[in-house]
């Protein structure tokens, strides 16, 4: 157990201390020179055989995971730290590193501008909703369909803006295989709706969709998947970043610019 | 005196004209660099403006042409004479760790070809509409002697000689630039938000890969789909 937090301490004779602010968490605690305590656990006997990202999914979750679990969540998200400057949050990345702006300065920067909508953590989260509001009952799913048809809506997680086939489908597929993990009954629902918009519309899922049903057969509620899927990307921000720090500076696309519309006239 | 002192009363008046000329000055399309590339990045896939702002405040953080070369550009020059002598050996190049140790002249440098009189253009019209700018009129007035040594302006050359013409300190000249930059970046990445992704799109630069490539892996889908339990007979489960 930690230690108990130190006693308030009496102010100079006839004066009280100023009243503290209080802050209850039941996260962790860092008992400064003694040990640390994250969710019950203590963190430097319990914790550090599980890894960086089942570290991360215990952090956000309070829960442990089989490790098999862990484990195949941590090479789903391996799977998707490309490392091409040309993807619009490594581009950041790239113009940061080339500039020599500090690594932590770059690393938020990069996160920021992976808060989008038509990729990223805005549409993983979109993607969360869909396959949570897809019904399990087969009958009841049909109708889901037909109105979400009727209502033109946006299904996050199939169609993919550059290319239609993602290759991180077969991979997350055979990442579960290999662990000898089946499918759970949202990503099975997930396939099943691929397999209508394709029907339909020739879309194909992306991987968003995988992620999100995965996520959910895993018991991750959308707070968590949000909290968790945040740092996935980040081998491929950083190798870009660090690839143009070896490059000399302002190297990385100097001079173009992309047509947003016309530049402000001349005074 | 603190900053927030110094831009209070008539002072803040007097400067806020000259402030709003370097604005403009910063906001022209000729003084724009690859923050604004950065910034339209940010929010071209949707992301909100806050994330052209957290992108363009780490850019021109940078270390070369952001806000710690204008800071250390004061620091250098803001208790000068106005003598050759002493401007040359305070804007002598020295080592810079962000350079790789090569040498640095704070507030000069690392601009594209063909842009290298932009800022002295710019400081040229400072100096036309602003009466007392002692330091901006020396350096114009020594260009030829020291811009050998230090190359062109920049635009953090350029905010740092206006501030110190304006008497403001390193905070004061710190928050005018950063926030006089952000103004033309989150123009530019609100813009790009409008646009979307075809304004930036992936395919849009020649990429050179100049590494390996592996052979790639086939994966049968059909297979695996089957191992999984996901093939085509769940639908009427």
């Amino acid at each position: 157990m930690p230690e108990p937090a130190p006693p308030e301490m009496a102010g100079e004779a006839g004066q009280s201390a100023p009243e503290r602010p209080e802050l209850r968490s039941s996260a962790g605690i860092a008992v400064l020179g003694s040990q640390v305590a994250v969710h019950g656990l203590d963190l430097h006997a319990d914790c550090l055989q599980l890894g960086f990202v089942h570290y991360l999914l215990f952090c956000v979750t309070g829960r442990r995971f089989d490790p098999v679990v862990a484990r195949a969540l941590e090479e789903l998200w391996v799977s998707t730290g490309y490392p091409d400057a040309r993807i619009w949050c490594n581009r950041v990345a790239g113009y940061l590193g080339s500039a020599r702006v500090d690594p932590a300065l770059a690393l938020a920067a990069s996160l920021a501008a992976t808060n989008s909508v038509a990729y990223g953590f805005q549409a993983l989260h979109r993607a969360y909703r869909v396959q949570a509001s897809l019904p399990e009952p087969l009958r009841e799913r049909e109708a889901w369909l037909v109105t979400v048809f009727a209502e033109r809506r946006v299904l996050y997680g199939y169609g993919r803006p550059v290319h239609g086939h993602d290759e991180r489908i077969d991979v997350a597929l055979e990442v579960l295989a290999r662990a000898g993990l089946p499918a759970g009954p949202a990503l099975r629902r997930a396939f099943w709706l691929e397999r209508r918009l394709h029907q339909r519309k020739g879309l194909e899922m992306n991987i968003a969709a995988v992620f999100a049903a995965i996520a959910i057969d895993f018991g991750l509620d959308a707070r968590e998947f949000d909290a968790f899927m945040l740092l996935e990307l980040t081998p491929g921000y950083m190798a870009v970043y660090a690839e143009q720090r070896r490059r000399p500076p302002f190297e990385f696309l100097r001079g173009w610019h992309s047509d947003v519309g016309p530049s402000p006239a001349p005074e | 005196m603190t900053s927030r002192e110094e831009w209070g009363g008539s002072a803040a008046e007097a400067r806020a004209p000259a402030l709003a000329w370097l604005a403009r000055e910063l906001a022209r399309a000729e003084a724009w660099d690859e923050g604004i590339e950065a910034a339209r990045n940010a929010c071209v896939a949707g992301a909100s403006l806050a994330a052209g702002a957290i992108v363009a405040a780490a850019y021109y953080d940078n270390p070369l042409t952001g806000a710690p070369a204008l800071r250390e550009c004061i620091e250098r020059v803001g208790p000068l004479p106005l003598t050759l002598e002493t401007w040359r050996e305070a804007l002598a190049p020295r080592p810079h760790p962000a350079f790789d140790g090569h040498p640095v002249s704070p507030g000069f440098g690392f601009l594209g070809p063909g842009r290298e009189g932009v800022f002295f253009a710019a400081l040229s019209r400072w100096v036309e509409r602003t009466p007392s700018a002692p330091r901006s009129r020396f350096l114009l007035a020594q260009r030829a002697a020291l811009e050998p040594l230090t190359g062109a302006l920049n635009a953090a050359g350029l905010a740092a000689f206006a501030c110190l013409d304006c008497g403001l300190d390193g905070d004061a000249a710190e928050r005018c630039f950063l926030l006089f930059k952000l103004e033309s970046a989150l123009d530019e990445a609100q813009k790009a938000q409008r646009a979307g992704l075809r304004a930036i799109p992936f395919n849009g630069i020649r990429y050179v890969y100049e590494g390996t490539l592996p052979a790639p892996r086939a994966r049968d889908r059909q297979a695996l789909l089957r191992r999984l339990g996901l093939d085509e007979g769940l639908d009427h489960a």
